[in-house]
């Protein structure tokens, strides 16, 4: 059995990771840990039992705290036991190829989390009343997902149409005059840390939306970190995952050698050979709390970053509440209006 | 003897036909005494009124086309009455083209004005109509509105009637002068209430006011009324909702890796800017002439009446 269950070095209660104090503190005994205590434990328990490396079902695992067999989604590298609760970690699967480097740990604990998402949905104003209750954003949950970040150099040259169009007057003519250039422009420029979710179980809209994180706050990956949370891992391949980098950075390229074309009204880029060079990549897991909530048959996904508190998701709009806003703000102006034209 | 006698008779034929069409083409006047001015009763009878009343020559207010100054053959009369009474009959205003060669008046304006006041001219409580004065004594052509005329003409329409008119009289085509003033006045009175005239009206003594705020003479002015409250507040609440429902949506593929570009890092190796050709155009530059904001220009007759219009030298 090949799963790690994080149990408190003193009283062996589950001992999640508190994203407020960056530590794993004990709620039965109050312990409060650190990485390095951890690592100095572990170390400690490898010695005692050299534990054989048992080929686990992917599927299926027994919960260490209870001995349920739970079934997870063979994708799933972090999750709780859905008959005690208690919070398990699935090592094969981050290990060996599917070890991530890095790790941005959760900056917001659950409640706040919980509070941003309620803020969200009031700030909508035609919002479905399902999506601002408090009992619906409860569900909330805190996931590590897989990110593939890429590393490139990106080298070329655009030629571009441009114009400079200047205009005057003199006596009853306007006169206009057109100056048309060819311009060419080639250089190169280094791109670092493009993401791209490795996770197809989420939308990519929404995983790009969420962007950008603060790479400052990158930590080495420990395992640990993933305690309290659910984490997925990786389905897309690195190479898969680049065209989407690429494509992204060669966009970039060409708008900054169009940039430099400086002193045009206008500018037209006719033609770009851009070349990308992947210099390096790097598989890290992102902290996002995930919100699903089902309205009208249909599950409406929000994300929240883990790390800097930016939130996404489209909301729907209720046609009932949208047609008494307009009603209402007819109605105040129309008022407003009228004594206006009444009394000025 | 026959010979005489034949010539004789041929010259009373023709005196007799030439009488016969003056008597047809001249105008026939009435009377008027200080006991009975034959004026309208609304007009106050003062002095002035009676002196002014006295110099008008009183005519039979059917006929419409007084060629005092025969400047029109008679089939050219026969035509301007016909056109005439089609206008009035269509756009429910008088219609009066006037001729002289002697102006006792002071002025052009005032003969104009005075010949409309003190005949039985004018539609309506108001006296709604319009009035062609060509004065060959001072050699003014004279447009005078009355009632509902003055809002109908304001001064860019009389304007560019006098514009056509003016040209006809330079030539001495008299005719084509009235004939042009009844096509250009029927062409107006088609298109109603010039927009520089919207917020006026001529009050139950013919005066040109401002309406009030609240006062629907037609459904256009309802029509107006609330577009004018319900406009901009209902596409205030448009552009309102639009930017609530915009707010919903906040999920969008990036296609750009700007955050990720280390900006120190760009280096542009190669700038060629290289000139091709250039071309010039040129566009006229129309002097917007809108027709008036400026309504129409009224001034008051001696008998106490308000008119619009204007005139012009030829």
């Amino acid at each position: 059995m090949d799963v790690l269950d994080h149990e408190c070095p003193s009283c062996g209660a589950n001992i999640p990771f508190n994203p407020d104090t960056q530590r794993w503190d004990c709620k039965y005994c109050g312990a409060s840990y650190t990485l390095e205590d951890f690592e100095k434990y572990d170390a400690e328990m490898k010695k005692e039992n050299k534990e054989e490396n048992v080929n686990v079902d992917m599927d299926e695992y027994t919960c260490p705290n209870c001995g349920a067999k739970v079934v997870t989604d063979s994708n799933t590298s972090a999750t709780s036991c859905v008959y005690c609760g208690s919070t398990t970690i699935l090592k094969n699967r981050l290990q060996g190829e599917f070890k991530p480097s890095q790790v941005i740990p959760f900056s917001q604990s659950k409640e706040k989390a919980v509070e941003e998402f309620y803020k969200f949905s009031k700030k909508k104003w035609f919002a479905p009343k399902e999506f601002c209750k408090k009992e619906n954003i409860q569900k909330v949950e805190g996931v590590y997902i897989p990110f593939w970040l890429y590393d490139c150099e990106t080298k070329g040259n655009i030629i571009a149409d441009a114009k400079k169009i200047s205009t005057w007057r003199s006596g009853d003519y306007m006169y206009t005059k057109t100056d048309y250039y060819l311009c060419q422009r080639e250089g190169n420029m280094v791109f670092e840390g493009v993401p791209v979710d490795g996770s197809t179980k989420f939308a990519d809209d929404i995983m790009d939306s969420i962007e950008p994180y603060n790479y400052e706050g990158m930590k080495e990956f420990n395992p640990s970190y993933l305690s309290g949370f659910l984490a997925e891992k990786y389905d897309v391949e690195k190479d898969d995952a680049y065209s989407r980098a690429k494509m992204r950075v060669k966009n970039t390229t060409i708008e900054e050698l169009k940039n430099d074309m400086k002193g045009y009204n206008t500018v037209n880029v006719k033609e770009n050979n851009i070349e990308v060079e992947r210099k390096k990549d790097k598989y890290v897991l992102m902290p996002v709390w995930m919100l699903n909530i089902k309205y009208k048959d249909k599950m409406h996904t929000f994300a929240m970053n883990g790390q800097t508190g930016k939130m996404v998701g489209n909301v729907p709009v209720s046609v009932k509440k949208l047609i008494l806003t307009a009603l209402i703000i007819e109605i105040l102006l129309l008022i407003i209006s009228t004594l206006i034209k009444l009394f000025l | 003897m026959k010979r005489k006698c034949f010539i004789f008779s041929l010259i009373l034929v023709c005196i007799m036909l030439i009488t016969f069409q003056s008597v047809y083409a001249s105008t026939n006047t009435t009377e008027r005494t200080e006991e009975n001015l034959q004026i309208w009763n609304s007009i106050k009878i003062n002095s002035t009124v009676k002196r002014a009343a006295l110099a008008t020559p009183k005519v039979d207010e059917t006929e419409k086309i007084y060629d005092f100054a025969d400047l029109f053959t008679e089939f050219e009369e026969k035509n301007l009455f016909s056109d005439v009474t089609e206008f009035i009959h269509q756009y429910k205003m008088d219609m009066v083209i006037v001729t002289i060669d002697e102006n006792n008046k002071s002025s052009a304006k005032a003969y104009a004005d005075d010949f409309y006041d003190y005949n039985y001219f004018g539609v309506g409580s108001t006296y709604d109509g319009i009035l062609l004065l060509i004065d060959m004594d001072n050699r003014i052509v004279w447009i005078s509105t009355t009632g509902n005329g003055q809002i109908i003409y304001d001064d860019a329409r009389i304007d560019n009637i006098l514009d056509y008119v003016q040209e006809e009289l330079i030539d001495a085509n008299y005719y084509s002068a009235a004939d042009d003033f009844i096509y250009y006045s029927s062409k107006y009175a088609k298109s109603g209430v010039p927009s520089s005239n919207s917020n006026m009206k001529v009050d139950d003594e013919g005066n040109y006011v401002q309406k009030g705020k609240l006062e629907f003479n037609s459904f256009a002015d309802v029509m107006y009324f609330v577009m004018g409250i319900a406009l901009l507040p209902t596409l205030a609440t448009v552009i309102i909702i639009l930017i609530g429902v915009a707010s919903h949506r906040n999920v969008k593929k990036s296609t750009s890796a700007r955050s990720y570009l280390n900006v120190g890092s760009i280096n542009i190796g190669l700038r060629t800017d290289q000139f091709l050709r250039t071309s010039t155009t040129s566009t006229r530059i129309s002097s917007s002439s809108s027709s008036g904001g400026g309504g129409s220009s009224i001034h008051h007759s001696s008998s106490g009446r308000s008119h619009g219009g204007g005139g012009r030298r030829f």
